[in-house]
């Protein structure tokens, strides 16, 4: 009361000219006739209020009556008497709030930050009459009267014309009873004593492609009568828990979200892995264009380092020029919802055919064997000239046919790689051998291989493609025991969320003739050559010459001692 | 001196197609093997020659094999099926090639259109004719489209076992062309059997060897 008192003083700034207060208390005590019709005038003409309510109301009923706060901010200091006279607090009369204030000393000089900051000291006189254990019967104020992150109660209330909740709820839309508080700035406390956000853009949520929906439509149990109060161990797992209402509508799209990665990414406690509304926003969902702009789209805010890569990209480059919506963006490859592992199977290389429709037939025309070099050599590994390649050897099951993934319930494969590798200095052809066959050994029916691909080491590297003209043409690029992708070998291992698991062999696996078994399902042409097998050659021409010479020579010799 | 036509036409072109091929496809299979080493032609070019070259010497070896299914000669193979025979005969032809021809012994073998080869010739040229010779055309093939043929690579145990196949065979040949030149120089004189290989008629006068 104290601060509204203050306040009252403060309010009156702008009437602090003692001769302003002189001329009130004249008009106050000698014209009381004057005065009813000066109310009159001002249009507050009622029978409820006191007659010291009037006498307030004497000068707060003008309008345009208002001070400037130390922001800039102009708080209006006028009541419409009228609405005053009908409101359910007449009974108090203004000194029931009001109740510091003094006329023989009003207005007294007070500032304050904002109107906000004003409305929050202003209210705390309303929590005499309405305690926090009462409120907390309400449906609306569970989160309110814990006692932080919630508007003052003038800001839903309003001060003056507070009127009947049950009459105003009655009349009022729901969309805009909710936004009557969470149109402004609202937060329930959070366990670290920061605020969860609960206000929304009422400009965004009426542009937004839910307009015609009521906010009970999504927050099923949240309506004018009933609010229940929810806890939640993070205010991550209410965004989690918020979003399971999308698939209420959106089941098709769900049931293509929990194929994802980022679903299996979720399901697994990885908390950070998006969910719908990590991407399409919570009230201000836009429509299917509005994520598939360089400027919309959601994927970079995860992925950022991969987007600006994307960005310098023939295909980011592309994209980014007004109205060239051909160029493909994240969505295009990795789609939408569905998004899948970019380093496993081949649902990006389909991506890139579907597109470039006549990239098989072109690439037939000059490169030997197109069909395996498009199986195992990855698109960005010719058309990212700059990426860094590599060899990566991943475990194939022959039986199903399919590269091989960790089950549940055996020893994991990471076991078995630090087991096998116990330098610790990268998997050596020896110990790859003896890896695949215990592997064989103690596994199941699969028949299990590697089998290598070509690629570029890192995600961000995918995304830096280059113009055609500039890939990679020169079968010497690749086709030699120094080439680049050949100093970086790889063993890898699908693991039950679908990614893949990386471990570092030495390059050796590749040209070691115990790979022959080990690495059956690999083998590039110069690239990956047996060096033994060159010795055998070497022997070869060498015993071909050989033979002849020393034959001709015992010929000759024995000739001669015949 | 007697003249025996040893050497039927089909038989002339069939080993001249294969010899020439056989040489180019060492020369380009050795460019494509040693890609960074060497610079006879471009990668490129290699294989492409490689892969058209190789198809040449596979339907050429059908020539080889059709004239001796369609014909008697093939008897030159098998003159007798004697075994014993023929392990005695072969024991003499070690001792001959071994010691024999460095003392000026006479070539134990005498030739004639069905009985062409000695019988370490009749060995070696079955075993290169119906095992080396097809198991590389078979592996060549598998490499020259390994996902048209996935099914037999992966029954072969995986492409690196294939190409370790088709480079071994490769070694052995490249071992083979330079021994199999030397002993066509061992007629009566250095060129009596390249002459033969060309017109097909073999002088039978003092042979050393073949």
């Amino acid at each position: 009361m104290a601060s509204a008192r203050r306040e009252g003083a403060a309010a009156s700034r702008a009437l602090r000219a003692g001769a302003v207060i002189a001329g009130v208390a004249v008009f106050l005590v000698l014209f009381p006739v004057a005065f009813g019709s000066a109310f009159a005038a001002a249009g507050g003409e009622t029978s409820s209020l006191s007659e010291a309510d009037e006498t307030c109301l004497a000068c707060h009923a003008f309008e345009g009556m208002e001070k400037t706060l130390a922001n800039g901010e102009a708080l209006s200091l006028h009541v419409r008497s009228e609405a005053f006279g009908e409101s359910v607090h007449v009974w108090m009369g203004c000194a029931g709030c009001h109740g510091d204030v003094d006329l023989e000393t009003h207005p007294v000089e007070r500032n304050f930050d904002s109107a906000h900051a004003y409305r929050a000291i202003a209210s705390q006189v309303c929590s005499q009459c309405h305690s926090d254990e009462s409120l907390k019967d309400g449906p609306a104020h569970h989160a309110r009267v814990s006692g932080a992150g919630g508007p003052a109660c003038a800001e839903c209330h309003d001060a003056h014309d507070v009127g009947k909740m049950a009459e105003w709820k009655a009349n009022v839309e729901e969309t805009a009873y909710c936004l009557t508080c969470h149109g402004q700035a609202l937060g329930a406390p959070r366990g670290d004593g920061g605020l969860h956000a609960l206000s929304l853009d009422e400009a965004a949520l009426r542009n937004s492609v839910h307009l015609d929906h009521a906010c009970a439509d999504c927050h099923a149990g949240f309506s004018k009568e009933a609010h229940e109060a929810r806890t939640f161990a993070s205010p991550r797992e209410r965004s989690i828990a918020r979003a399971e209402v999308c698939r209420q509508c959106h089941g098709d799209k769900y049931e293509q979200y929990a194929e994802s990665i980022h679903a299996t990414l979720l399901e697994d406690g990885n908390l950070a892995a998006p969910v719908c509304t990590d991407c399409h926003g919570s009230h201000a969902v836009g429509p299917k264009a509005t994520y598939e702009t360089i400027a919309g789209v959601p994927c970079k805010k995860c992925h950022e380092n991969i987007f600006e890569a994307y960005l310098g990209s023939m295909h980011g480059q592309a994209r980014s020029k007004p109205g060239h919506i051909a160029a493909p963006i994240c969505a295009d490859c990795h789609r939408a919802h569905e998004v899948g592992v970019a380093s496993t199977g081949t649902r990006l290389k389909d991506a890139c055919l579907a597109c470039h429709e006549g990239a098989t037939v072109s690439h037939e025309a000059w490169l030997p064997n197109t069909a395996l070099h498009l199986e195992v050599v990855s698109c960005p590994a010719c058309h990212a000239p700059k990426a860094r390649r590599r060899i990566d050897l991943g475990l194939y099951d022959a039986v199903a046919r399919m590269p091989a993934t960790e089950q549940e319930g055996l020893p994991r494969f990471d076991d078995r790689v630090r087991a096998a590798d116990a330098e610790g200095d990268g998997l050596d052809a020896m110990e790859l051998w003896n890896l695949v066959r215990d592997i064989n050994r103690e596994g199941t029916a699969a028949e299990l291989s590697l089998r290598g691909r070509m690629e570029v080491r890192t995600g961000v590297e995918a995304h830096q493609l280059s113009a055609k003209t500039e890939a990679v043409r020169d079968c010497h690029t690749c086709h030699s025991d120094s080439a680049d992708p050949f100093q970086s070998v790889t063993i890898s291992i699908v693991r039950p969320d679908g990614r893949p698991a990386h471990y570092e062999a030495d390059k050796e696996v590749l040209s070691s003739p115990v790979s022959v078994g080990s690495v059956s399902g690999f083998y590039a042409v110069g690239g990956t050559r047996i060096k033994l097998l060159d010795i055998l050659f070497l022997l070869a021409v060498l015993g071909g010459v050989a033979v002849p010479v020393g034959h001709i020579t015992m010929r000759r010799l024995l000739r001669k001692d015949r | 001196m007697t003249r025996l036509y040893l050497n039927p036409l089909p038989v002339r072109i069939w080993h001249w197609i294969n010899a020439t091929g056989f040489v180019a496809l060492i020369v380009t299979g050795v460019q494509i093997r040693y890609v960074g080493l060497i610079g006879l032609m471009s990668f490129e070019t290699a294989v492409d020659l490689h892969n058209w070259i190789g198809f040449v010497v596979i339907g050429n070896y059908f020539i080889w094999l059709l004239f001796y299914l369609s014909t008697d000669k093939v008897k030159a193979y098998h003159p007798d099926l004697n075994p014993r025979k023929y392990f005695r005969e072969t024991f003499r032809q070690i001792l001959y090639y071994g010691a024999g021809i460095f003392k000026g012994a006479p070539n134990p073998h005498h030739p004639n259109p069905y009985n062409k080869f000695n019988p370490l010739q009749r060995m070696m040229y079955q075993i290169v004719m119906l095992l080396i010779v097809p198991l590389q055309f078979v592996t060549g093939l598998l490499l020259w489209d390994v996902k048209r043929f996935a099914g037999a690579v992966e029954l072969l145990g995986g492409v690196r076992i294939v190409d370790t196949m088709h480079v071994l065979i490769f070694i052995f040949f490249a071992f083979f062309i330079f021994v199999h030149v030397y002993l066509g120089t061992l007629g009566h004189t250095a060129t009596a059997h390249f002459k033969a290989m060309f017109t097909g008629y073999e002088d039978m006068e003092e042979e050393p060897g073949s």
